[in-house]
């Protein structure tokens, strides 16, 4: 009885062992898979960094209020004044990519038998600071705005998410000139 | 009759035994693999940081009469990149003076690889500066890219073959991640090698470089 008793232990032991083991499996697994979607992730942030690049610095640096003639810092937008909830296509400054309306981007990765490209979507939000000479933020308009891009896997009702996390990436902007 | 408890103990200490060393074979296997995925991000990651640099800086330091990209040609038969070069920038050190450097971006097949999906071709990209009239070798990738391309697109976002109308350009990659020593994981199916791969990391980007909009054809 105590030899049956002490197998039934030793199998039901060795259950957890494996059961804890192939745990830790998927989860490596899963972990690949996110790792994939993570270099997709960087190279729409990429672009979407770039798009933003090609922006004017201020609103009043595109208007010619603030020039190079002009350097007048208080005439810059003040951070309660930038625009939130626009579209990136929209952006003509990099203010208005602050807590801009969620983009949807498209990561093509093959094409099916048809010939329709397949791939992912992500979606970005991005959040706009002045910063000092220090990389601190400011309050205060400055001749530096800090643009931290966030993007996430764009997932539909039923489908799954293979991105763990999210990813991010910022970049500092001066006048062009 | 003791004689054959001892038999029957023996037998399931060596089940359980055997179960427990294949379950932590796999679950090391797993480990392992999983430390060389993330390798291979942080390489692909390092190498696409090396590109989107370089190619937001094309055309640096040139003039109204001078093409910010040079030479531009793809491989025989195929979407790959073969020569790639255009003025660029260079610091000897993070706080160094930036120079203008040509810069090449050639790509050469490195290995062919059978796996259970057929025969893989692999190349590696080759970065060099043009310094004192001599290529050197400054960067590059591992040889490990199942592909590489590198698209001129112009203002109406149309992909171009001359480079006088290039106004944007877009890089793709696709980074094949695979052990080291492949026959140490090869599958043997029916008498054969099939070396097994275990990720492609895809990365691509568009770039607009400020220098190509005006000057590039002029």
């Amino acid at each position: 009885m105590t030899d049956t008793m002490m197998a039934f232990l030793a199998m039901m032991l060795m259950m957890f062992f494996s059961l804890s083991q192939n745990e830790a499996i998927v989860l490596s697994q899963k972990e690949a898979a996110s790792i994939e979607l993570e270099v997709m992730a960087h190279g729409a942030l990429g672009e979407t960094m770039q798009y933003l690049s090609q922006q004017d610095f201020d609103q009043r640096t595109q208007d010619g209020t603030v020039t190079r003639e002009n350097l007048d810092l208080s005439s810059l937008t003040p951070p309660e004044e930038f625009p939130t909830g626009q579209r990136v296509d929209n952006c003509t400054a990099i203010e208005c990519a602050h807590l801009i309306y969620p983009d949807t981007v498209f990561f093509p990765v093959s094409t099916d038998a048809a010939g329709n490209e397949i791939g992912f979507t992500f979606v970005t939000t991005a959040f706009v600071q002045y910063v000092d000479e220090d990389g601190n933020p400011s309050d205060e308009p400055t001749w530096t705005k800090e643009v931290t891009l966030y993007i996430d896997q764009a997932v539909e009702e039923g489908e799954t998410k293979f991105l763990a996390r999210h990813v991010t990436k910022k970049q500092r902007f001066s006048p062009k000139w | 009759m003791v004689l054959l408890d001892r038999i029957v103990a023996m037998l399931i200490t060596a089940t359980l035994i055997l179960m427990g060393l294949t379950v932590q074979s796999r679950a090391q296997k797993a480990a392992t693999d999983s430390t060389m995925l993330y390798m291979a991000k942080t390489q692909t990651l390092e190498l696409a940081d090396m590109i989107e640099h370089d190619l937001s800086n094309v055309g640096y330091g040139t003039t109204p009469s001078e093409d910010a990209i040079t030479t531009y040609s793809k491989q025989a038969s195929s979407t790959n990149l073969d020569t790639f070069e255009f003025w660029g920038i260079r610091r000897d050190s993070p706080t160094g003076t930036p120079q203008q450097v040509k810069v090449r971006y050639t790509l050469a097949f490195a290995d062919s690889v059978t796996t259970t999906d057929g025969p893989v071709a692999l190349y590696q990209l080759t970065r060099s500066e043009l310094r004192g009239g001599t290529w050197e070798e400054v960067g590059g990738s591992a040889a490990s890219l199942e592909s590489f391309s590198i698209d001129l697109i112009n203002e109406t976002n149309t992909i171009v073959t001359n480079i006088d109308d290039a106004r944007r350009i877009r890089v793709s990659m696709v980074n094949r991640v695979m052990p080291k020593v492949v026959e140490s994981i090869n599958e043997h199916m029916d008498g054969g090698y099939r070396p097994t791969f275990y990720q492609s990391l895809h990365w691509r980007m568009t770039v607009t470089p400020t220098n190509i909009r005006g000057y590039q054809g002029s």
